[in-house]
């Protein structure tokens, strides 16, 4: 064992988090037996850690934590069952949880969803996880964090929109690349990208077309939301904005596929 | 369970015996990362949104708890980092200066006793006031109970860097444990803190 100036130094710390060979653990732990300058410190870096450990050491779960996670998964869309809990309790909770968040996932459509979305961003209710101005980062932000289809993050500076950054979010249970704009108005512009089509647009639209694409157009208590489709991938833009206004910008952004 | 399953089912139902049973866990580390229950149910729900979606990428019988805490970590990075001020770190020399000047002094923590040799209180306070990247490494090690090798894999950094943050983070909970302890009135140290 090396011993610099006759002490076990950064040692120690080995020693004390289990990772030394049997060997120079034999060594050290000899060593402590001699050296009381070694003992003392290892002494009080093993209180510090047993400390950090008991003081630390996990409570009880917040009430409805588990409930709120299982719903979440649920929403994910990729699991179909109730998750197990720990007591009947919980699992009765998690059940009426699921079940009533299903249900009320199932009867909102895409237009709902989007609209709430735009609402819980609007509130900060929905973080953004990459701030940043800068499209390129973003785009890759979303294939980092596993967006599987291209994803198109727009400079709309010349309409007076700047990119205030975004995160994966998901619509119906499918991954969404969801992204944020905000208006020398102060207004901001939600958009997300997630694979779908057309067909999963509710009745009762308005539909523009514009360079070959359709817009499905929709209004919610002064909102403007307008769907687009560009290959595998349904894209919508929403915003408090003037109505035209969105539409434009959504012109803006579409390219035909 | 066959590692190459990719029956939906056989990895929803390992999902479920791996991660689930490490919601407790999680959400401790989200709490003291964030210091705040609101931010830690957020980032333990982000958590598992993602380790769900991404449970392909989890290889079977490796280290569930690894896995899922580095993507807690990568959470709570995205999310809150930027927005905290953080304490000015002390000097390695400064910090090493303070350590061993406590060691010519008596400390509670010299006894052979049981009983713990801070409250709980201190102890959190002392951590909370850490730098971000020691109170990272030291909540990931030794309350994620995670290995060096792990921890270095959630921070994006050498083992040797954890080792070295470990190292400087005790001697800094230390220190102040002992500052705390001093003004309580504990009789045997006569060290300084600030």
């Amino acid at each position: 064992m090396t011993i610099r100036s006759g002490h076990l130094g950064e040692e120690l710390q080995d020693l004390l988090d289990g990772r030394l060979d049997a060997s120079r653990r034999v060594d050290a732990e000899r060593h402590l037996e001699v050296c009381e300058a070694c003992r003392r410190e290892w002494q009080r870096l093993a209180a510090v850690r047993t400390a950090v450990r008991t003081a630390l050491a996990p409570g009880e779960l917040p009430a409805g934590l588990a409930e709120e996670t299982a719903e979440q998964l649920e929403r994910s869309g990729r699991i179909r069952g109730p998750l197990p809990m720990k007591t009947a309790a919980a699992i009765a909770a998690g059940l009426v949880a699921m079940v009533f968040f299903l249900w009320i996932g199932r009867s909102r459509d895409v237009a709902t969803v989007a609209d709430r979305d735009y609402e819980a961003v609007r509130q900060e209710k929905l973080p953004l996880e990459m701030r940043t101005d800068d499209p390129q980062v973003l785009e890759r932000f979303f294939v980092d964090h596993g967006i599987r289809f291209r994803t198109r993050v727009f400079d709309l500076g010349m309409m007076d929109y700047r990119l205030v950054g975004g995160r994966v979010h998901s619509v119906r249970g499918r991954p969404s690349a969801l992204f944020v704009y905000r208006g020398g108005n102060n207004k901001i512009l939600v958009c997300q990208m997630f694979e779908g089509s057309t067909r999963d647009l509710p009745r009762g639209v308005e539909v523009r077309e514009h360079g070959g694409i359709p817009f499905s157009v929709y209004r919610r208590d002064g909102r403007t939301i307008v769907f687009w489709p560009e290959g595998q991938v349904l894209c919508v833009l929403v915003s408090d904005a003037d109505a035209e206004e969105v539409i434009a910008l959504a012109f803006a952004k579409a390219v035909p596929t | 369970m066959d590692p190459s399953t990719n029956d939906p089912k056989d990895r929803k139902a390992e999902f479920e015996r791996e991660a689930i049973p490490l919601l407790k866990d999680a959400h401790n580390l989200a709490l003291r990362l964030t210091r705040r229950a609101e931010d830690a149910r957020d980032v333990v729900q982000e958590t598992y949104l993602r380790a769900y979606r991404t449970f392909g990428n989890f290889q079977s019988g490796t280290n569930c708890r690894a896995w899922l805490f580095t993507i807690l970590y990568s959470v709570f990075v995205n999310r809150y980092r930027k927005e905290r001020r953080e304490p000015k770190p002390l000097s390695i020399e400064e910090l090493e200066e303070r350590f061993h000047r406590t060691l010519e002094s008596k400390s509670a923590a010299d006894t052979a006793s049981d009983a713990p040799v801070w409250t709980d209180p201190d102890v959190e306070r002392a951590v909370s006031d850490l730098p971000a990247k020691l109170r990272s490494t030291v909540l990931l090690v030794d309350v994620g109970d995670l290995t060096y090798e792990e921890a270095a894999v959630a921070l994006g950094c050498p083992v040797g860097t954890v080792r070295s943050r470990l190292s400087r983070a005790r001697k800094a909970l230390f220190v102040k444990l002992e500052g705390y302890a001093r003004r309580a009135g504990y009789p045997g140290n006569t060290s300084e803190e600030s």
